[in-house]
């Protein structure tokens, strides 16, 4: 298993927004669990699909950074997100307090909306306690390719 | 991974409280990438399982009370915090206790403890679906009762 939950990066803007693209197959492991409904995307793993593509905006824009989450004020899901739906998500940071990056996040599949998060809140850390830099500049570069922009 | 995020219920008092473990073990698939040089459990799984536990004790809590069976969909986590990070060799354990329901959806003030010492609060908000497949009931009741012990 993978904990990736973004396939591809289509447009950012340091310092300000950064959108993507979560696609679900139902090869995925998690879609046939007796905890919830059949075929659809556990809705903490929506959130983590929004924060994994926030830290991609944030190591673009903090040299070195990525965050991790400390707090939010809140995350609402609207709608579910089922196998062959591609979800289009977008992260907007607010501000920078010190070693922190407030962030809204969307995500929507057409006109359906599924998840808006408000004020998330993420804590800077040095990229390198936590991934190889280089690894993780390779991993952002074969999200946001020149085919997928 | 079978996305199962806690191990074993400890309390478990309909109208009170409900309790449950989480062992965070190295051999856990996601740690592979988060992260590869320090893991860290995810705070969105961390999550998950307060979810787990909160969703199943509100369902078991209107089922006694209302004699309606129902599944909670997690619509709303409100007011989160996380106060430490968790990684592998830690226990965490995760309570729950309904704050308010009725026949549309309910929600959940939960907790997580680590050494007793809070790391995460949250509030959910589950609105009710109508379970219409019978092999989740039958394989919820069982996971329920394997959590519960009572295999």
């Amino acid at each position: 298993m993978k904990f990736r939950f973004v396939d591809k990066i289509l447009e950012y803007k340091v310092n300000d927004y950064i959108t993507g693209i979560k696609s679900l197959s139902l090869e995925e492991y998690f879609l046939l669990r007796p905890t919830g409904l059949k075929n659809s995307f556990p809705p903490s793993l929506i959130a983590e699909s929004l924060f994994q593509l926030g830290n991609f905006l944030i190591f673009k824009t903090f040299k070195n950074k990525i965050a991790y989450l400390s707090m939010f004020k809140k995350i609402e899901f609207h709608n579910q997100l089922t196998r062959g739906d591609v979800m289009t998500m977008r992260v907007e940071i607010v501000k920078t307090i010190e070693d922190s990056v407030m962030f809204n996040g969307y995500g929507f599949v057409g006109d359906r909306k599924i998840i808006t998060g408000h004020n998330c809140i993420g804590t800077l850390i040095d990229i390198d306690k936590l991934y190889n830099p280089e690894k993780y500049q390779m991993m952002f570069e074969s999200l946001y390719t020149e085919q997928t922009r | 991974m079978r996305f199962f995020l806690i191990d074993k219920i400890i309390q478990w008092e309909i109208d009170k409280s409900a309790k449950a473990v989480k062992n965070i073990s190295l051999s856990e698939d996601f740690f592979d990438d988060h992260f590869p040089r320090m893991p860290v459990m995810p705070g969105v799984l961390i999550l998950e399982g307060m979810a787990q536990l909160s969703g199943i004790f509100l369902e078991e809590t209107i089922k006694s009370k209302m004699d309606i069976e129902k599944k909670a969909l997690m619509s709303i986590i409100d007011k989160t915090k996380f106060r430490d990070i968790s990684k592998p060799g830690d226990q965490l354990i995760y309570s729950a206790e309904v704050t308010n329901y009725n026949d549309i959806g309910g929600k959940v003030r939960s907790e997580a403890y680590k050494n007793d010492k809070l790391i995460v609060s949250t509030n959910f908000t589950f609105i009710f679906n109508d379970i219409d497949d019978e092999y989740l009931k039958r394989d919820r009741k069982r996971l329920l009762e394997l959590w519960l012990d009572k295999n």
